[in-house]
């Protein structure tokens, strides 16, 4: 059985974005990409993506993937912007079918929008969660 | 949520009591509901709180409790405290659609609302570092421990649910 990655999906659309390529084109998986992470004076926006729950659930041909985003930017102001447009990119997003074939059901922002420093950089980002319910397995073209 | 400092004798006396008067307001398929939600959310905290990263020598040397040590709960039902030993109700922060612009979002910040006819459970970790290892830095990876925790019991709510209610009614009868 092929498994597929919503955290690969979810990068995709927000690249993909229009609202969220106007900022940046920094959509990292997981981790901020070398250089990123600049120290004050010279923040860049970026935006990275990680996996908080993506529980197997057997027997179902859909799975409850909740994706955790840490948008980061210049000032707080520009970080909740850049929140925001991803916000809108996921929420109440309806069926879709992914390049690679992964159905997403629906998306929902459960939640986030807390500012925050981060405690290394002290850069300004905004936190947030997305819930994505995906298939398990391809949808056929 | 930041530490806040232990409260007296007397204004803990003064919670409990309020929370004991409030308690015995409520009726009992309410109070069943509450005390099956604080069940839950004490199976959240101690599952996310075994899954928890743990690292002794950095909380003794900083006179900190271990960030796995930190889940605190509380419960509120018709709008009142209930249960648990958290202070004050969270903020939350919830996305909502601008209605003059369509298709675009605005976040508002606000104390989570406790509604008169629901019950609210609140878990959470009250560490300053809890949100950051469970969600990462920029040195750090995301290391989830609450929300994988949430996802395992929360299913099994309702199970829970239907006998607290039933047997808060069997003893009031």
């Amino acid at each position: 059985m092929t498994m597929l990655s919503p955290l690969g999906a979810a990068i995709a659309e927000l690249i993909a974005d229009s609202a969220v390529a106007a900022i940046t084109p920094r959509v990292r998986p997981i981790e901020p990409a070398a250089g990123d992470a600049k120290s004050a004076g010279s923040y860049l926006p970026f935006v990275v993506v990680s996996v908080l729950d993506a529980p197997y659930q057997a027997e179902t041909a859909t799975s409850s993937v909740t994706l955790g985003l840490r948008c980061y930017a210049a000032t707080f102001a520009a970080a909740e912007a850049l929140y925001l447009a991803c916000a809108a990119a996921f929420h109440r997003q309806g069926p879709r079918v992914a390049a690679s074939r992964l159905g997403i059901y629906n998306s929902l922002v459960a939640g986030g929008g807390v500012f925050d420093k981060d405690p290394d950089t002290f850069q300004p980002l905004v936190h947030g969660a997305v819930e994505m319910h995906v298939s398990i397995q391809p949808i056929p073209a | 949520m930041p530490y806040s400092k232990a409260p007296s004798a007397k204004v803990a006396a003064n919670r409990l009591a309020k929370v004991v008067m409030n308690r015995a307001a409520l009726d009992d398929a309410v109070l069943g509901m509450a005390d099956a939600l604080l069940a839950v959310g004490q199976q959240v905290i101690d599952d996310a709180a075994a899954n928890a990263p743990r690292d002794p020598q950095t909380a003794q040397k900083r006179g900190v409790p271990m960030m796995a040590d930190t889940g605190v709960l509380g419960c509120w039902a018709a709008g009142k405290k209930v249960g648990g030993g958290m202070v004050g109700k969270p903020r939350v922060t919830t996305v909502i659609e601008s209605r003059s612009i369509p298709g675009t979002f605005r976040s508002v910040r606000r104390v989570a609302s406790t509604p008169r006819d629901e019950a609210v459970l609140f878990v959470g970790f009250a560490s300053p570092i809890a949100h950051f290892v469970e969600l990462g830095t920029v040195k750090m990876l995301a290391r989830p421990f609450l929300t994988p925790a949430l996802s395992r019991n929360l299913p099994g709510l309702s199970e829970t649910i239907e006998p607290a209610i039933g047997k808060r009614v069997k003893a009031s009868r």
